[in-house]
């Protein structure tokens, strides 16, 4: 029952379980837990490594490269849209920035209607989320907390009579350095490293570091093998040796984009639907130059959003956030150089920013919205993302409530990520409507990856059973992750996939017998 | 730090060889500018180096007293580091493309009327090349572009050597964090299966 690394493993092994889970982050996890704490025998797999809070490092880029897929490299195949996810054991929650959503009542309804999701509810999953918010401390954040940084897009939005709100985070006496994106320091975040697998582990179930899923097998229904590529700790690189499961149940909690990729280099595709409709709220961000220090890499990375924007009919929806900068992030955003890129950093003190998440997925005119995951030659997973006109439209308007968030906050300055600056509302309207908006003109990214193995209850369109996150062509074979959102789910995805875990780990249970 | 599709850097290779037998010959086969002074390198070869050099120059330029620029902070020779450290073999193999791209002369005078390498060029003329990549309507050009100023940019704004003039205190000694907080720490070394030797 310990977490072993790729250093443990001295030579091919091949163990049996009750049920192997790939991934150990929000998903993984929490199913983890619930079937040691039942008496299961269980394996969790992590190509990450085993970090301990006081190995993390406190610099954007060495973090980059010990905490985040593909070293904070990975992004769409054109990288017009750049992609953090987390890769640790405890995955992407050692990294998030601890903003707490439950899925919003609309999104299920929309899922309902129009995604052929049964068998699962928001009703159905406020039970799990009552129970977890208590387990990691999901707490309401109280104006006197925020920030100067985030306190921008709340004046902002006050002055301009927007919907606003004070956001829920998962931490336990945290002091606000505002290093979460790097690994939370003193172990105030409640991530899944520090909470539900150690609680897993100490009840019975094993953890692989450094273990990359690189295909599973199957025979008729059922899943009979796990194939893990091990990685030398030191190094990140495989190391030959190989990891084979063969478990009665198996769940895949790779996250979206990995879990695609297991199936595809396993040649899992019956109806080619893997990979497809991935979305990634992408995120355009709006800067505003203050005359008084900001400091935005000081306090907790977010306290507030606007949820004005939520609903606009027909177009993309989006939810605004307030958002940290770090100088690496602020250097790598604004495509400017030299001198220009040199007194920009100079104001990185005196510098605000609001941040939009788009809500993609709910195009019903366009099926085939979003992005999608094949895999490369090499087996590594590649995204590719389209830029519709409805995108494109998102952008601009997320850019340009951004702006104007920025600017009724007092922003005596505002600049886009091309970059542009406008010192009026009208000169706002001159960035949206004239600067480029296509792939690289404009910088996007992207914190939230979702689908890929959407649920529902149509084989041919949906890839997993929503009555039970089972996949369809399996009997013993689990997919629990964010990748079987059917869409984007419009808000930050952590504590939504914590419940889903937590509802489907009974399915598997059952599975187990 | 960002890259580009491979794919689509060999397809912009291949158009340009194409191009190349179609009368550009000489352009394309134009010297790159090598280093005077080339420190043993790990993955780059002396070419793509120079470029890399050359790039990061314009890039990140010393700016007079307490503002080293890349050069000074050896930005090139942590990315030929890095890139021999990846664990992905690929990454190598993009960014020597996408810095010869930047480099090759024929899709400068192509695209931009230019008739020099990047290497060969004064500061007015790489910043003309920057920016038509940067604005370029062909999307591969930009995507380089990307990919070579987030990489350069990236390794030299987190050294803490670049963190005063962009006002940044660098963070909290964690140590004494630790201390403060230690009543909540949560031991994980007791569940690995082999024990952690002190200080690896």
């Amino acid at each position: 029952m310990p977490v072993y690394t790729g250093a443990d493993v001295k030579s091919d092994l091949t163990r049996e379980c009750d049920v192997c889970i790939v991934g150990s982050g929000a998903g993984g996890a929490h199913v983890a837990q619930r079937l040691a704490l039942a008496g299961k025998s269980v394996i969790v797999l992590e190509d990450g490594g085993f970090w301990t809070s006081d190995k993390f490092k406190m610099n954007e880029l060495e973090s980059g490269t010990m905490l985040y897929q593909e070293a904070a490299a990975r992004g769409t195949a054109d990288q017009s849209i750049r992609v953090y996810q987390g890769r640790a054991v405890g995955g992407t929650t050692v990294v998030n920035w601890t903003t707490c959503f439950r899925t919003p009542e609309r999104v299920f309804e929309h899922w309902h209607e129009h995604h052929g999701v049964e068998g699962i509810s928001h009703a159905q999953l406020v039970p799990h989320w009552e129970q977890i918010e208590k387990r990691l401390n999901v707490t309401q954040m109280t104006l006197e907390q925020v920030n100067k940084n985030n306190l921008v897009t709340w004046n902002g939005a006050e002055k301009l009579g927007w919907k606003k709100d004070l956001l829920f985070r998962n931490v336990k006496n945290c002091a606000h350095t505002g290093f979460c994106g790097m690994g939370c320091p003193i172990d105030a975040k409640q991530s899944m490293l520090v909470t539900m697998l150690p609680e897993a582990v100490r009840a019975g179930a094993d953890v692989y570091a450094n273990a990359w899923v690189y295909t599973i097998k199957r025979e008729q229904r059922r899943c009979t093998t796990i194939t893990a590529k091990m990685r030398d700790p030191k190094t990140d690189k495989l190391n030959g040796i190989t990891l084979t499961i063969k478990p009665k149940v198996t769940v895949l909690a790779g996250g979206a984009i990995n879990t695609p990729g297991i199936l595809l280099r396993s040649n899992i595709d019956a109806n080619r639907r893997t990979g497809m409709r991935t979305f990634l709220h992408p995120v355009v961000a709006a800067t505003g130059f203050h005359p008084e220090k900001i400091e935005p890499f000081t306090g907790s990375p977010q306290y507030v959003h606007v949820n004005e924007f939520v609903d606009r009919g027909d177009k993309m929806g989006m939810l605004l956030e307030g958002a940290p900068i770090f100088p690496l992030a602020l250097a790598t955003h604004g495509m400017n150089w030299g001198e220009d890129k040199q007194k920009l950093m100079e104001l990185l003190p005196y510098v605000s920013v609001t941040i939009s998440l788009l809500h993609d997925g709910f195009d019903l005119k366009n099926y085939d919205d979003g992005g999608m995951v094949t895999v490369r030659s090499d087996g590594a997973p590649r995204l590719d993302y389209r830029w519709t006109d409805r995108f494109v439209e998102g952008l601009r308007h997320g850019l340009r409530v951004g702006l104007r968030v920025q600017l009724a906050g007092g922003a005596k300055q505002v600049m886009s990520g091309h970059p542009r600056y406008a010192r009026t509302e009208a000169e706002i309207e001159e960035i949206v409507s004239k600067a480029p908006f296509g792939p690289n003109q404009v910088p996007v990214l992207s914190a939230h990856v979702m689908g890929g193995c959407p649920m529902g209850t149509d084989e041919r369109k949906s890839i997993v059973d929503s009555r039970t996150l089972r996949h369809h062509g399996f009997d013993n074979m689990f997919v629990i992750d964010g990748s079987v959102y059917p869409t984007s789910l419009t808000v930050n995805p952590q504590l939504s996939i914590y419940g889903l875990a937590s509802w489907a780990s009974q399915f598997v249970q059952q599975a187990v017998g | 730090m960002a890259l580009p599709s491979r794919r689509s850097v060999l397809k912009w290779t291949l158009a340009s060889g194409v191009l190349a037998f179609g009368g550009g010959a000489a352009l394309a086969l134009q010297k790159t500018q090598l280093r005077e002074l080339t420190p043993k390198l790990v993955a780059l070869d002396a070419s793509a180096y120079a470029v890399l050099c050359a790039l990061a120059d314009r890039l990140c330029p010393a700016l007079g007293e307490g503002a080293p620029g890349a050069l000074a902070l050896q930005v090139p020779e942590q990315i030929d580091a890095m890139l021999l450290a990846s664990p992905d073999e690929s990454v190598r193999e993009q960014i020597v493309g996408a810095l010869m791209m930047l480099e090759n002369a024929l899709s400068g005078a192509l695209f931009l009327e230019r008739f020099q390498p990047f290497t060969k060029l004064d500061a007015a003329g790489q910043d003309a090349v920057l920016a038509h990549m940067r604005d370029s309507s062909v999307g591969v050009r930009r995507t380089v572009f990307r990919a070579l100023t987030t990489v350069v940019n990236a390794f030299y704004w987190a050294q803490p050597d670049t963190w005063l003039r962009a006002g940044y205190g660098g963070p909290p000694e964690t140590a004494d964090l630790r201390e403060m907080y230690k009543d909540q720490l949560v031991d994980l070394d007791s569940l690995r299966a082999t024990p952690l030797v002190q200080g690896a």
